[in-house]
């Protein structure tokens, strides 16, 4: 490498480089051990040969050459009507992992390399990005405009991802506290998610006063520390108004779907744990016993439910995997029956098409989910961990069952925090396809087992 | 029977129907000798200061300082509540009879029958307010009747609530009112609109408010009272005396010697606008309109004997008008909306007129008839009208509590 350096001739700007490249460095983030570089391009007559990264600390010196992702910048193409062609893709970006101790890169030397052998570097300050969702918000901000292809999700988006993973500093816990007598030796214990919005833990313990029974241990899980005095108030209100025996358990740090039921089935004392979102609501009597005995039985380590709208349609009867003709690679996630009214679509009669169950109502028995190694946390915020546990129990020879004759509502992204706009929301979503498709290539490309109705 | 009556207020302190209505029923317990107590919501802004959560005023009498939040009547305060825990582990009661929950909390059936081994709890609704956001009228937030609440229906009167928020709301009201034994309607309007919301229509009987009023058995007709009107009660938008002062002015060009007397509270009236657009037109009809002030249920009837007819102009559905059963008990006919309780006062309760809701025109032309009524057609109204008497709803009462217990 440092014999090609002797042969470049370095000039002293970007307009020397050639009247027709023209390119900028937009930011550089330091992601965990990654470094995320993002800027734009215009080159008509594909001049660039490469771009090369230093960085300059005591007196290491290393050099990355990167492969890019390219997509298309319409500010870009407006600004140099003369030179960018339509379909050319001027933004760019990378990630590369492969400086060592970045610790104490403030800068990076950044160089643009032409064919003909000229270069041009700059020094550009690297913006330390200090937590695992501003990661993902500005990282996947680097695209600003659709489409999102399996390429930018695979080789952009999914290193942003694994560059802010170790940003998730350990969780310990922040507090755990009984309310009511606790449950001795519960048939089942439910963990009950709660973040950004406290009125469904109200409406959950109004809701669980008539439809768990004594023998049902809850779990509360507050998976934001801003929240947890307020939840803990609620709590001690509620428990003595309603007479109600529950848990509060929330850690040091917000953990996001994944991470907070994985966090709370340590707290579980039953064999049995049933994971329900905040904004999920069994209203009909008898759904724990079927549930339980379902699990005890052992046929199946995974139970899900028909899950239902307000207006009681159909809002969750099992997930199957599908591919669109808009999105070529992925693999997404399908809702049969999805807003069809219960009452018409009865739980034999159509033909069974999922192989999957979502997780705002799932039970499992507490073994299997250790053994299953407990929801991947590289997904991201309540997407996707559902099914990848799934395909996990289907790999290791386990059945999935469903209950389709309890109501049960499910409000549905109720319990999500509102404020994320919907491109981002797209950009998550393909990301953990993309994540689950990479993981499962293999497992997904096989006829899988159907789940069973219960 | 040792019977724990609690109220969302006490007569004593605020005069409103449903007050008088529990107070009532306290009494007649009592009266007919049950062990009974009677425990009201402190209305007093500054109750609950320095450590009294409840307040003993007599013997058998008491009151709480409570708060709870609007939407879904959940209690806030652990103190009163604790002191009201200790009270029911003392008094053990047969039978915990509520009126409103909504200054008290939606949670406390359930509460007391943790506390209190066998006790069977009952609540009488008085209005629509589990029903309904808006302060339980059924009215929508533009002004408009309301026929029956949804969740997408009650979002768009109130925008910034999601649907899913009223279901959720509409959820934990109802899995509260799980813990009572046995609902009470004073109307069968009410009854039915609570049925239709989802209550199981065996576990809600329509019982007629108790109200211990001193009956007239013989009224004397007085001719000089065909034009004296009367309206009785709460001042406020709700009562719509906008709208009966605006009938009687278009009734006042052909009766110019009748009189309007206004039984209420004028300083009560919360809205300033409204407050300024009833006195703006009370001074437009001069001497017509008699403004008597507040009655209690020692005025009642020196009241009710000022008028030939009493006269109610509510927007809203109203639940069992205790002043229905007040002109009832003192033989005076009424002239009522064709809606709701006022409509089932009028056609089931003592017969009455009535005339098109809210239409200022319709009322105008009932009280213009009514001006015009000769002493023939009068006289036997007065004397049609049956006996009140409270005797058959309180038996009703009693026997459901002995089903229950």
């Amino acid at each position: 490498m440092a014999q090609a350096e002797e042969k470049i001739a370095f000039v002293k700007s970007k307009d020397d480089l050639g009247p027709r490249i023209k390119y900028n460095i937009e930011s550089v983030s330091r992601i965990g051990d990654a470094f995320l570089i993002n800027g734009w391009m215009v080159d008509p007559d594909e001049q660039c040969r490469s771009i090369l990264v230093r960085k300059l600390a005591g007196k290491r010196v290393a050099v990355a050459q990167l492969t890019w992702v390219r997509f298309a910048r319409k500010d870009v193409a407006d600004a140099f009507p003369g030179l960018a062609k339509p379909g050319d893709l001027h933004g760019f970006a990378f990630v590369t992992t492969e400086f060592p101790d970045p610790d104490d890169a403030t800068k990076l030397n950044i160089n643009l390399l032409t064919k003909s052998g000229k270069a041009f570097g700059e020094f550009i300050d690297v913006r330390e990005v200090n937590s695992f969702d501003e990661a993902i918000t500005q990282g996947f901000g680097t695209i600003i405009a659709p489409p999102v292809n399996l390429e930018i999700c695979k080789k952009l988006f999914a290193a942003i991802v694994e560059g802010a993973l170790p940003l998730r500093k350990a969780a310990t816990l922040l507090s755990l506290n009984q309310f009511g007598s606790p449950v001795s030796n519960p048939e089942l214990s439910i963990i009950i998610p709660i973040y950004g919005n406290l009125d469904l833990m109200q409406y959950q313990i109004g809701n669980l006063i008539n439809y768990a029974s004594p023998t049902t241990e809850i779990v509360f899980a507050v998976d934001d520390p801003n929240l947890v005095n307020g939840a803990l108030r609620l709590g001690q209100r509620l428990s003595g108004l309603l007479n109600l025996s529950f848990k509060v358990v929330a850690p040091t740090r917000n953990l996001g779907f994944s991470g907070i039921n994985n966090f709370a089935s340590q707290y579980c004392e039953s064999r049995n744990i049933l994971f329900l979102n905040s904004d999920c609501f069994p209203v009909q009597g008898g759904w724990e016993e079927k549930v339980v005995k379902a699990l005890d039985e052992k046929k199946y380590a995974i139970i899900g439910a028909r899950l239902l709208f307000m207006d009681e349609t159909i809002q969750h009867d099992g997930i199957e995997f599908e591919s669109k003709i808009d999105l070529p690679g992925f693999v997404l996630n399908a809702h049969p029956n999805k807003s069809l009214p219960a009452k018409i679509i009865k739980p034999n009669s159509t033909k069974e098409k999922s192989t999957c169950v979502t997780a705002a109502f799932m039970a499992i028995r507490k073994e299997v989910f250790d053994e299953l190694g407990h929801f991947d946390e590289g997904y991201i915020r309540g997407d996707f961990e559902d099914t990848d546990l799934c395909l996990k129990a289907i790999d290791a020879g386990y059945k999935i069952g469903i209950i389709r004759d309890q109501k049960i509502f499910h409000l549905e992204r109720l319990s999500q925090k509102n404020g994320i706009d919907n491109f981002l929301r797209n950009k998550i979503t393909l990301t953990n396809s993309a994540r689950q498709s990479t993981k499962w290539e293999a497992l997904l490309s096989t006829k899988l087992p159907l789940i069973e109705n219960i | 029977m040792k019977v724990l009556v609690i109220s969302h207020g006490h007569p004593k302190f605020s005069a409103g129907g449903g007050e008088v209505a529990a107070y009532s029923m306290y009494s007649a317990l009592k009266d007919a000798g049950h062990d009974a107590n009677f425990l009201a919501w402190n209305n007093n802004a500054n109750a609950g200061e320095m450590g009294r959560s409840i307040e003993q005023i007599t013997a058998t009498e008491w009151l709480i300082s409570t708060k709870t939040e609007h939407f879904t009547f959940s209690s806030l305060n652990e103190e009163a509540i604790n002191a009201f825990k200790i009270m029911l582990e003392s008094l053990k009661p047969d039978v915990v009879h509520f009126h409103h929950l909504i200054h008290l909390g939606i949670e406390l059936p359930r509460l007391v029958k943790s506390i209190v081994k066998n006790v069977k709890v009952f609540l009488t609704l008085h209005e629509y307010l589990f029903i309904c956001a808006n302060n339980g009228q059924m009215i929508t937030t533009k002004g408009e009747l309301c026929y029956g609440a949804s969740p997408a229906a009650c979002s768009q009167c109130f925008p910034k609530v999601t649907p899913e928020s009223f279901f959720m709301r509409e959820g934990y009201i109802k899995n509260c009112l799980a813990s009572v034994d046995h609902f009470f309607s004073p109307s069968e309007f009410l009854r039915e609109r609570y049925i239709q919301w989802g209550l199981p229509a065996e576990r809600i009987t329509h019982l007629e408010n108790i109200l211990d009023l001193d009956v007239v058995a013989n009224k004397k007709v007085k001719p000089e009272l065909i034009k004296e009107f009367g309206f009785f009660g709460q001042i406020n938008y709700y009562k719509g005396l906008d709208i009966l002062l605006d009938a009687f002015a278009i009734m006042k060009k052909t009766a110019p010697e009748a009189r309007l007397h206004i039984n209420g509270h004028m300083s009560e009236i919360n809205s300033p606008e409204y407050r300024k657009l009833l006195e703006q037109k009370i001074q437009d009809l001069g001497n017509s309109v008699v403004l008597n002030g507040p009655y209690t249920k020692e005025t009642l009837k020196a009241r009710m004997d000022q008028v030939g007819w009493l006269v109610m102009s509510s927007r809203w559905w109203e639940n069992s008008p205790v002043v229905i059963q007040e002109a009832w008990a003192n033989k005076v006919p009424i002239i009522v909306p064709n809606i709701g309780g006022m409509l089932e006062g009028a056609q089931v309760q003592i017969g009455g007129v009535v005339y098109e809701a809210r239409n200022v025109e319709s009322l105008a032309k009932e009280l213009t008839e009514a001006s015009k009524m000769r002493v023939s057609e009068y006289a036997p109204l007065i004397k049609g009208l049956p006996k009140y008497s409270d005797k058959k709803p309180f038996a009703r009462l009693v026997d459901i509590y002995k089903r229950y217990n």
